[in-house]
């Protein structure tokens, strides 16, 4: 043994390795090795993730029920000279607090299994009930503009969204998408590895993109703690239940030369989700969240044209899980 | 040595990382896919490109000479289930009879079923006669109307009118004002063929009712 050797001890397989092959082939068995501890790190991560995972229903139609509302309230701080003419006044107060109540169903299919394992997902809009109240009284809500629309979306098994499309056939004043929205993005459960136990909690972060169409994206950032959640009666050891509460930030520029505009957001969000412990699937999952949106307007030269503030509160609860 | 064993570990740790990426197949709205429950220009071009000889078809049996044969273009409607309705062409120039001929090529055609609005295409038709012979050439773009996106920044109510929907983009963007002044760049651009289709200026939104001012 040489000294060098002595002050950098090799690992054990390495020399052995090396006692048994030519120096010339030395470099090739590095890699190889290298490769290997490569792969199994990678696995042996993804199988620490198995302790708490939901299925999707493959080769199946999953039909999810949903019941949300939520309550926007919207003031104008700041207008521009270009506002007088318009009788602002009334067009404020029948914005000032709008509040929608919305059911109904989707369905999702696996249509596609990426290369990296990961799933396509096609969520579709089947049908939609609800009412808006803009403070004068309920009126029924036209949902005629989302019902049929669908949205894909590409997610891992842990249900982290990796990417989505279609959501410009949703967005869009006029539309009455926003309640859908909410739902099809709560419909995706990002599930910590575990669920967290003597009491304990288990942080997670991550950034979700939604492109709402090629010019605007919504990049956020969710901060959550994980917990375990108390499981319902009636559901015993087939449950498993999780809760979660946190923040989100939210940054998005419109791109789009005919509405210049971008918007800063934060929310507080909290949720409960409850899966079939055995199947993987999901039975139900409750969520708030309470958004406050600065949307400011701009001028072609970059500088602020008029601002508005909403303070958005969603109560949700996605659940079902039928097939056929 | 060590230097360069470290960077032979590394490479390929990073290639089994990342793995083959960029390809567009992957993308979730890859025409084709699975997961593309929209129409796309593109998918309704290789119809149009496909249905060539039919309509070449109808110039055959009432256009005698390329002069006769005018400038054409077909408009018509893509409904969810993928057939066509609003069938319509319009003839400048060419013979009467062709249009009816024309718009019992576009009746039968069958588009994919799809998630979206119902599509509303404009498509010219380029008949050409030389040492080749008579044909129709494939037009490189189908024009659709794409549906606006209105204030998707703002959470709007579902029961806005257009009115209030108009006043709204007036007061935050002036859409008119925008769409004038790249009308007037554009007026003043050199001519250029439009590569795409680009998104129209009205869309297929209600008419704006005329704002309550003071």
């Amino acid at each position: 043994m040489s000294l060098d050797d002595t002050l950098s001890p090799r690992p054990r397989l390495l020399r052995s390795a090396a006692v048994l092959a030519p120096r010339s082939l030395l470099p090739f068995l590095v890699i190889a090795l290298g490769a290997s501890a490569l792969l199994v790190q990678v696995n042996s991560a993804q199988a620490g993730r198995r302790s708490l995972r939901y299925r999707l229903p493959a080769d199946a139609i999953e039909t999810l029920s949903f019941d949300v509302a939520h309550t926007v309230q919207t003031s104008f701080d700041q207008l521009p000279p270009e506002a007088e003419p318009y009788d602002t006044d009334t067009l404020q107060a029948s914005l000032a607090t709008v509040t929608t109540e919305v059911s109904g169903t989707i369905e999702r299919v696996v249509g596609r299994v990426f290369r990296d394992r990961s799933l396509g997902l096609v969520s579709r809009v089947i049908d939609v009930a609800g009412s808006v109240d803009r403070g004068q009284g309920a009126e029924p809500l036209d949902a005629s503009g989302i019902e049929g629309k669908s949205v894909s979306m590409r997610v891992l098994e842990s249900g982290e969204l990796l990417a989505s499309a279609g959501w410009q056939h949703l967005a869009g004043g006029g539309r009455g998408g926003d309640a859908v929205f909410t739902v099809l993005l709560q419909s995706i459960l990002r599930l910590p590895f575990e669920v967290p136990s003597n009491g304990g909690t288990l942080p997670t972060s991550f950034k979700q993109r939604v492109p709402v169409d090629p010019l605007l994206n919504l990049d956020q950032t969710w901060d959550l703690l994980y917990s375990a959640a108390e499981v319902p009666d009636g559901c015993g050891r087939r449950c498993v239940a999780v809760s979660y509460e946190g923040t989100i930030t939210e940054a998005a520029v419109d791109g789009h030369p005919a509405r210049p505009m971008k918007r800063d957001g934060a929310a507080q969000v909290s949720g409960t989700i409850l899966l079939d412990s055995k199947s993987g699937y999901v039975r139900d999952h409750t969520f708030k969240l309470a958004w406050t949106f600065t949307t400011t307007s701009l001028r072609e030269n970059g500088t602020p044209r008029a601002v508005i503030t909403q303070l958005q509160t969603t109560k949700g609860r996605v659940f079902g899980g039928a097939r056929k | 040595m060590r230097l360069l064993l470290m960077l032979l570990l590394c490479v390929p740790g990073l290639v089994l990382a990342q793995g083959p990426a960029g390809d567009p197949r992957d993308n979730l709205d890859h025409p084709g896919s699975p997961t593309d429950r929209y129409l796309d220009a593109a998918e309704i071009r290789d119809v149009m490109h496909a249905t060539n000889d039919a309509f070449y078809g109808c110039y055959r049996t009432h256009v005698r000479g390329t002069k006769e044969a005018g400038e054409v273009a077909v408009r018509f409607t893509v409904t969810r289930e993928g057939t066509v309705t609003d069938a319509a062409a319009e003839m400048d120039g060419a013979p009467p009879s062709l249009g009816p001929c024309l718009v019992d090529v576009l009746s039968a055609l069958q588009f994919a079923s799809h998630d979206g609005d119902p599509v509303q295409v404009s498509y010219p038709l380029v008949y050409q006669v030389d040492r080749k012979g008579a044909r129709v050439l494939p037009y490189p773009v189908v024009f659709t109307k794409p549906r606006r996106v209105r204030l998707p920044l703002l959470v709007l109510p579902a029961t806005i009118s257009a009115g209030e929907l108009a006043m709204l983009e007036r007061i935050l963007v002036d859409p008119d004002e925008r769409i004038d002044a790249d009308r007037r760049e554009l007026d003043q651009a050199p001519d250029e063929p439009a590569a795409v289709p680009t998104e129209s200026a009205e869309g297929d939104a209600p008419a704006p009712e005329a704002p309550a001012e003071r």
